[in-house]
Order: C-alpha cells, then sequence, then structure tokens
C-alpha cells in the first residue's frame, strides 16, 4: 500500500486514539474498503452516491456507502432507501447505513473514510472544512465554493491535514476534454491566441410568497452561513420531488450560470493553458442581464471576457456549453460527448515522451476512491476547483458592478485597487457559521 | 481523370504473389493471434458465392473468431445475401452527378475490391478501390481505400479475448470530389453468427439501448453477445473512436427481424452527407474486442475509455 499511509491519512488531525474497526480493512489494499458518507442527498446528491455505490463495487476502486446526511427528513430517507436498495439487490440482507441531519454528528464517526459534499455551494466550504480537520477525504461538487475566501481556506484546510479532495469537474475525466486539452496544452495548432466559452442560460420567472417550512426540513441549518430569509418552497427545493431547485436561481445561495456550468467550463479553459493550479487571468470584465424575475435574481444572458498575462484572450457568453480553442494555425473544440478540430488526425494523437501528457481519468468518482487510497492528488484536487471558480467569482463581480474592468492578480489573489470589487466578493457569512 | 483498369488487376496479381499467406479454397490472408488465425481477411472475391457471380464479394473480414474458435460473423445469409461478415462499405457515393451504389453488389452498379495487400507482424495492411461499374465509357475507380488491420494478443483481463483495430483512408481517386450519401445504414458493419437469434444474443449500446430501442441511437460502443453452441457466452464489442466523423455515429440495427439476426451498423452518415475534398485522406478509426465469456458494461466502458484515451 500505501495501506499504512491510507490509514494514517484517514485518521489524522485530532483522531490518535482511533481504533481500526477490525472488518473494515482487509489483507491487501485491494480489500482495504474505503468507507463513504453522502451528505446532501437531494438532486445531485443522489446521482453522486449512485455513482460511488456503483464505482464502488469494483474490486479496483471498493468503497462502499455507510452514511448520509441531509437537513431535509425526507430527502434523508429516501438517500438511505436508495443505499439498503442498492446493496440489497447485491445479496446483502443486512445493510449498514446510518442517516444524520447534521453532518457534524456524521463527521464524528471514527470509522468513515471520505465523505461527499453535494449541498448548495453556500455550504460547501463550512462542510469541506470541517471535514478536512476530520480527516476525511473529500468529494466535493463544484463550484468548489460560494466566495474567493472560503476557497482559500478550504485549501488550507485540505493541505493541514494531509487528505484528499476532487472537486466535483467531472468534465476532467471525459476523452474529449482530455484529448482537446492535451492538443492545446502541446501546441499542436501553435499558439494559442483565444478561447471561447458558452455556458447554458438561466430562465423563467418566480414570484411566490413565503409560508412556513415544511416540519421535515431544518430550514435555519438549511440557510446556513446565508442570510436568514423567510422559506418559500420554489426558491430553496421542492418538498416532494428531487426537480430541479429554485436555489439554483437566488444570489442568497450561488451565483447563477456563471458558476453553475461556468465553474466546468472555465476549468477546462485553464487546463489547456496550464493556468489552473496558480494562475488566472489578470483582467476580467462581464455585463449581465439582471431582469424582473420575482424571487428569482441570478443573472440571466451574459457576455464576459478575460485577459490572460500571455495574452491569451477568452471571451464567455450563453449558448450550448463547450469550449473553443483558437489558435495561430487552427481551432479545436470540446463539449460533453463531442470534439472537433481544424486538423481531425490532432484527436488521435498521442503525446510523445518529450510532450505534456496530463493527467488521465476514465471515470471522476473513481480517480477520487483511488486516490484517496494512493494518498495522491486526483485529476481536479482542491487549488484546481478554487482557481476555476475564481474566474466564475470575479466575472460575477463584474456584472454586479456593471461591467467593470476588475484588474485581478492571481499570484495574490486580489483585487488590484478596487475597494468595491473587494467588497463584492468579500461576502459575509451568518454566524455562527464561519471561517 | 479516370486510373486505368489495368492498375486494378495488377493488385490483385500483386495479392496472388502472396499464395503461400492464402487459403487456397478462400483466398485469405489470416491475421494470427497468438499463432492462431482467428481472423481472416477477404483478398480476393469469393469463390462460388450464393446467388452467383454477382456476390463476388472482397474486402471484408470471415470468418472472425473468438479465442475458443467461435465464429462471430457470417456471409451471405440467405436474407441478404449481399452481407459479409465484417465489412465497411458505403451504401452511396456520389460524383460527377452520377449516385452509385456500393452496398448491394449483386445489382452490378457499384463494387469495392480488394486490391493488394502487405503483412504486417501482428496485420494487415491493404488497399482497395470502390469502382464505378456504369460509369459512363466503361468502369471507372472513385475511391482508394488504405486499411490498416493489427490484432492484440490474447489478454485475460477483463476477460479472454483481444483487440482488432481498424483503420479505414479514404481518398477520393480523381481531382473531383466524393459525397458519401445520406442513408439510414452505410459504412462500418457487421452480420453475426446464424447461431445468436432474439431468444439467445443480446445487444447494449453505451447509452443503455437494447435490441429493440439501439436503432437510430447514437453510441460510443456497441456489445453484442450470445450463446454459443455449448451454451457458453461469447461476444464482440465494436468500438466507435471518438474522432470518427459524426461521433458519437447513429447505429442501424435490427429488433427482431429474421428471428432476431443480429446487424450492426455504425454510420456517420445518417444525417448529413460527407464531402471528400480531392488529394485529402478521411479516416475512420474502430477498435473491437472479440472475447470468450460475458463483458459487464462497465467493462465495456472502461474498454471504450481506454481505446479513446489511448491508454
Amino acid at each position: 500500500m500505501k495501506r499504512r499511509k491510507f490509514l494514517k491519512q484517514s485518521f489524522v488531525a485530532g483522531s490518535a486514539s482511533l481504533i481500526l474497526p477490525s472488518l473494515s480493512f482487509g489483507a491487501s489494499p485491494k480489500n482495504d474498503t474505503m468507507r463513504l458518507a453522502q451528505i446532501g442527498t437531494g438532486r445531485m446528491g443522489l446521482g453522486d452516491m449512485k455513482n460511488a455505490m456503483a464505482v464502488g463495487t469494483k474490486p479496483s476502486v471498493n468503497a462502499r456507502v455507510v452514511a448520509v446526511c441531509d437537513v431535509d427528513s425526507n430527502r434523508v430517507e429516501v438517500g438511505k432507501q436508495n443505499v439498503e436498495k442498492f446493496y440489497r439487490e447485491r445479496g446483502e440482507s443486512q445493510v449498514e447505513v446510518k442517516s444524520y441531519s447534521d453532518y457534524r454528528d456524521l463527521l464524528a464517526r471514527d470509522d468513515i473514510d471520505g465523505v461527499i459534499i453535494s449541498t448548495p455551494e453556500r455550504w460547501h466550504a463550512l462542510i469541506g472544512i470541517a471535514a478536512a480537520n476530520a480527516g476525511k477525504h473529500i468529494y466535493l461538487q463544484k463550484p468548489l465554493t460560494y466566495s474567493i475566501a472560503e476557497g482559500q481556506a478550504l485549501i488550507n484546510a485540505v493541505r493541514a491535514n494531509n487528505i484528499v479532495l476532487q472537486t466535483g469537474s467531472q468534465q476532467r475525466s471525459s476523452v474529449y476534454f482530455y484529448q482537446v486539452c492535451t492538443i492545446i496544452r502541446n501546441n499542436w495548432l501553435g499558439k494559442l491566441e483565444k478561447i471561447e466559452v458558452e455556458v447554458p442560460t438561466d430562465k423563467g420567472k418566480m414570484f411566490a410568497e413565503p409560508s412556513d417550512a415544511p416540519a421535515n426540513l431544518d430550514y435555519d441549518m438549511w440557510l446556513g452561513p446565508a442570510e436568514s430569509t423567510p422559506y418559500i418552497e420554489a426558491g430553496v427545493h421542492p418538498d416532494q420531488d428531487f426537480t430541479r431547485p429554485g436555489w439554483l436561481q437566488r444570489e442568497e445561495f450561488c451565483l447563477g450560470m456563471i458558476t453553475g456550468w461556468g465553474s466546468h467550463m472555465y476549468d477546462i479553459a485553464q487546463w489547456a493553458m496550464g493556468t489552473d493550479h496558480d494562475s488566472g487571468p489578470v483582467e476580467i470584465s462581464a455585463k449581465g442581464d439582471f431582469p424582473d424575475r420575482g424571487i428569482f435574481d441570478v443573472h440571466v444572458g451574459y457576455e464576459g471576457e478575460a485577459l490572460y498575462a500571455n495574452g491569451v484572450r477568452m471571451t464567455s457568453r450563453n449558448g450550448s456549453a463547450g469550449v473553443r480553442f483558437l489558435t495561430e494555425n487552427g481551432w479545436a473544440y470540446c463539449s460533453r460527448g463531442a470534439f472537433k478540430c481544424s486538423d481531425m488526425e490532432l484527436l488521435r494523437r498521442r503525446p510523445t515522451a518529450d510532450e505534456v501528457s496530463l493527467y488521465k481519468s476514465n471515470n471522476h468518482m473513481a480517480d477520487f476512491i483511488t486516490s484517496a487510497r494512493e494518498g495522491s492528488d486526483p485529476i481536479c484536487p482542491v487549488e484546481v476547483g478554487h482557481r476555476s471558480n475564481s474566474i466564475c467569482v470575479l466575472h460575477h463581480a463584474s456584472m454586479k458592478l456593471g461591467g467593470r474592468n476588475l484588474k485581478w492578480d492571481p499570484q495574490q489573489e486580489v483585487v488590484v485597487g478596487d475597494q468595491e470589487a473587494t467588497d463584492v466578493i468579500n461576502v459575509p457569512m451568518r454566524s455562527p457559521w464561519i471561517i | 481523370m479516370r486510373p486505368p483498369m489495368h492498375s486494378i488487376w495488377k493488385g490483385f496479381a500483386a495479392v496472388l504473389l502472396l499464395s503461400s499467406l492464402s487459403s487456397p479454397a478462400q483466398q485469405t490472408l489470416p491475421i494470427l493471434v497468438d499463432g492462431e488465425p482467428l481472423i481472416e481477411y477477404q483478398a480476393e472475391p469469393i469463390a462460388n458465392p450464393k446467388g452467383g457471380d454477382a456476390f463476388k464479394g472482397s474486402h471484408f473480414i470471415h470468418p472472425l473468431k473468438t479465442p475458443s474458435g467461435f465464429v462471430i460473423t457470417q456471409i451471405q445469409p440467405n436474407d441478404h445475401k449481399h452481407h459479409f461478415g465484417l465489412w465497411w462499405p458505403w451504401k452511396y457515393i456520389e460524383t460527377n452527378g452520377r449516385k452509385v451504389l456500393c452496398w448491394e453488389l449483386q445489382r452490378g452498379d457499384g463494387i469495392i475490391q480488394a486490391a493488394e495487400s502487405k503483412q504486417l507482424d501482428n496485420g494487415l495492411i491493404t488497399s482497395s478501390h470502390y469502382i464505378d461499374r456504369k460509369a459512363k465509357g466503361g468502369p471507372v475507380v472513385l475511391l482508394h481505400e488504405t486499411t490498416t488491420l493489427t490484432a492484440s494478443a490474447i489478454t485475460e483481463v477483463p476477460l479472454t479475448g483481444y483487440n482488432l483495430d481498424l483503420s479505414i483512408a479514404q481518398k477520393s481517386a480523381t481531382d473531383q470530389p466524393i459525397t458519401v450519401s445520406t442513408h439510414h445504414y452505410s459504412g462500418f458493419s457487421i452480420r453475426a453468427t446464424a447461431d445468436w437469434n432474439k431468444t439467445n444474443s443480446t445487444v447494449l449500446t453505451s447509452e443503455g439501448k437494447d435490441r429493440h430501442t439501439a436503432n437510430g441511437s447514437q453510441a460510443r460502443w456497441v456489445r453484442i453477445e450470445g450463446e454459443t453452441p455449448n451454451v457458453k457466452t461469447a461476444g464482440l464489442l465494436m468500438m466507435s473512436h471518438p474522432s470518427n466523423q459524426a461521433h458519437p455515429e447513429k447505429l442501424r440495427t435490427w429488433n427482431q427481424q429474421h428471428d432476431g439476426a443480429i446487424f450492426i451498423n455504425f454510420n456517420p452518415v445518417a444525417d448529413t452527407d460527407w464531402v471528400y475534398q480531392p488529394d485529402k485522406t478521411y479516416t475512420r478509426n474502430y477498435r473491437l474486442f472479440i472475447y470468450d465469456g460475458a463483458l459487464s458494461e462497465d467493462n465495456a466502458d472502461a474498454l471504450w475509455n481506454s481505446y479513446a484515451t489511448g491508454s
């Protein structure tokens, strides 16, 4: 292994008195079943959890879900039933799965090695930091955090505790994005000149009045660090089903498609350029439309532009999700399930030994679990998730300031000479949910 | 510009010189897999075809065998005597205002003929031609094809099987563009063994479609699997490379016709024409994993990913 390293990393940070559960680990690394918990069992969480359970049955991955957590008791029950059904269908008569309403109780368990966090992003940093401090490996849905400061704090926690974090930017584990980024990174089409990013658009209106929160939802806990605001079902999540939640269109809880899909697409742009771990653009501007849509107040249409220090210009707007790279000799385009290139032969070319070979993953969840076991960074570690999210946040800040051009120092991670913009990106958190 | 016909027959002569590599009865060239001739390439028109000389096809693979020797392909089934195991003709190509039917060779219109072949350590490089036999003024070669066929050794992971890689490179034989015409079937195809029917075989695509739902859907891979006469299981995973035209290609598949006989076609021209400009080569790549046993969906997906990323 690695077994020793895995155990060490799984039980770090004040857990010295913990005793390994004798049934958790076998005689060889492949028998070291990684025990996972799902935090957030909503629309995305159930999908993430099913992915983890399915991929965990592979001997080379070997993981299982043993706990679920949500502030909505109905939803956590559905999560629990999903786990029980999954393992019963594989012949298990007694399925071990415990439900939690408070993630802190779950994190206090010493027999859980990793958590999958699929909550609204206002909670990402807080739960992520707590999980890191508890020595748990983390699969964290994108966007990594709500604010840039939260992302910085999360990086510190992950590295201080020596745990593995995989950002849920699963496009990196797709051959389409991998190959196009390989082409661009190696300059097979010549020098990169421009990047065109397109992300989907939010739409619709919602005029609804507050009501009492249902008994099954701990609404104050759901709000967490967000400012207290009256409960409106259409602006939280559906009480009776798992269709798209309204919080995705409210700025108190997220920044809209600029982060929802932008974090995917800017991530690919950064990967191709090699600016994904510790850099970013130096100028950002964006104009967004904020029409009156009732309680839905995130942007709809937008157009943005970011400039990198090397002269590459990245434009972005609403459209069909994908990234197009324009170079001195041609172009390459990638989206989910497809890629194209001005030189189709490059879609089959492999890097030679002296060229850049990007990290290769065929399954994002499996990559998380095996990386956690190995104690190595996965394909989209915390710094990468943070840098991709920062671009989204800066575009959003410019939108809120009417399209102002922001000067960004990617080394210091500060907006240069613009206190108003700095105030926009420094979002307050509601006590006691502060980092 | 019309290449002279004698160049084609010169090609056949070259193949005949490889007689030591050919089976005397079938004029096939074997591709050895761990020393066993599990793949046979038809390097000359077949002798004594069903239906008479109009069906003298060449440039296809049959038999294609699993490591245990089970034959996955069949040729000339009674329902479609122009089906030839694993083969990949375009249905129609067009140039200079003529639309040439190349799929049903018995119609006497277009035909794809094998020309030269060169043996590799692990396969073959073959050349072949699309010929318009009804062209005004006599037969004319419209399209050149170079097909590289390479086989891997037998692996035991994820189960006993081997890969056959095909790289199909085509180029206009004239100074005119060639249009590969839109049609609901065309190109890379297999007609599977007559041993398989609707009760003892399955079809599964990368998008979860089955025998009844796969037709017209897009897919990265298709798994066909069925019982062998001794009630074991064998199968074939057909993988389309993501760089192929119109990826993920649409499929033409059968559901229950002919008692559930399996016909699978990866078709890049299901929705739109594909135009070849003169002097430019257009390539498609496919991989087959031919195996004994039952291949899981997860393993099929992993094999495609491995193929797609070159890992």
